[in-house]
């Protein structure tokens, strides 16, 4: 999978065009994935897609209240390493659910990898003893799973920003977002995506109906004495809708796939 | 467009017709290629790894699955999938159709995009 959670062909299945779609009509829905994609990746947080990223930590300064300061060796070279009250023995990273870590590193002075040589591999820690993901649970393939994105240390992770430089892989498969895995089903995400994709597609169409002459849009009756009108609650809704980054059903789908920070690193 | 509906183990033969941007019919030429490729995301085109199957008219698949240009007659192109290559998950996929053209810059240009679904049996 190109790192998609749904196929422009799902959206158009589910809109009955499959057979007969136009040009013009598969732009209009691909331009709504794209858009609905967006909407549900930021509702989240994070890119469920299942894609190595990298990122360092500390990402704010704990240089800050009662410190000691200590020495340590990265690599080759010694460090005054500054412990802060407010560090933790917690990092949270940004991208869910955590599949494995492929480098965890750290180096005092690693500047977040800007200064030549920093990150060397001497400064690379190992799983299971200098530090472990909290995992909760194993995929199908009995690989296991961090679900909260957080990673354990041995100690305080060091309260200088961009000391540690983590290389990982998060997110869900092609199989686990269609619900054809036996273990993880993810497919409130891609149900989610989809449906806010087709409501963006019929937005469009009851726009083109509203201008079109001898179609009445989202009005089932008007007139002019007395003036009146009522509208098709169906579509209606769905015109209001558009305003909405997502609908609450759509959010509510989401509810167990949010990240929520939990105020650690 | 089309919706082309297959069924998971089970093999399927269509004849694929291409056509140029005024709706007329392309006949590959004997450099011509002709290929296609299924599954999700529209960078398919160029990343093939991520493809859950491509057929090209070079040679077929380990398994047997071909796409026969003019054949069974002139114009027509006959794509044989075989019941060995449909093994991946059922499901909802865009399959491309990319034409070789030798007298036109020699790259692949896709023709045409439709709906695939293939169905557990």
């Amino acid at each position: 999978m190109a790192g998609i959670i749904a196929d422009i062909s799902e959206i158009l299945l589910q809109m009955g065009l499959a057979a007969s779609v136009t040009e013009t009509e598969r732009a209009i829905a691909q331009e709504a994935l794209r858009v609905a994609t967006a909407a549900v990746k930021r509702f989240l947080r994070y890119d469920p897609v299942q894609a190595t990223h990298t990122e360092f930590y500390p990402q704010n300064d704990f240089r800050r209240g009662g410190r000691i300061a200590i020495w340590e060796v990265s690599d080759t070279q010694a460090y005054t390493r500054e412990l802060s009250e407010f560090v933790s023995n917690e990092i949270q990273v940004k991208h869910l659910p955590i599949r494995s870590i492929t480098s965890l590193k750290v180096d005092y002075d690693g500047r977040a990898g800007t200064r030549a040589g920093s990150f060397g591999a001497g400064t690379a820690k190992v799983e299971g003893t200098d530090f472990w993901p909290n995992y909760d649970s194993e995929d199908s393939a009995g690989v296991k799973v961090c679900k909260d994105g957080i990673i354990r240390s041995l100690g305080a992770w060091p309260d200088v920003a961009g000391s540690v430089k983590i290389v990982y892989v998060a997110g869900y498969s092609d199989a686990e977002l269609h619900g054809q895995d036996s273990v993880i089903d993810a497919s409130a995400i891609l149900e989610a995506v989809i449906d806010e994709a087709v409501r963006r597609v019929l937005k469009v169409y009851s726009r083109q109906k509203r201008r079109a002459s001898g179609f009445a849009g989202p009005f089932t009756s008007e007139s002019l004495g007395s003036y009146s009108y009522s509208v098709d609650s169906g579509i209606y809704a769905k015109l209001v809708g558009g305003g909405m980054d997502l609908l609450p059903e759509t959010e509510q789908k989401l509810q167990e796939f949010i990240r929520c920070d939990m105020g650690v690193m | 467009m089309a919706l082309i509906l297959a069924y998971q183990n089970r093999g399927l033969t269509k004849d694929i017709t291409i056509q140029d941007g005024a709706g007329a019919t392309i006949t590959p030429g004997a450099n011509d290629k002709i290929r296609a490729i299924i599954g999700r995301g529209e960078k398919l085109g160029v990343d093939l790894a991520d493809a859950e199957l491509v057929v090209t008219s070079d040679a077929a698949t380990a398994n047997g699955s071909s796409f026969t240009k003019n054949s069974p007659t002139s114009g027509k192109n006959r794509l044989r999938l075989d019941a060995s290559d449909l093994v991946f998950e059922p499901g909802t996929y865009t399959m491309f159709i990319d034409y070789f053209d030798n007298a036109d810059a020699q790259d692949w240009k896709n023709v045409s995009r439709q709906v695939f679904h293939l169905e557990a049996t």
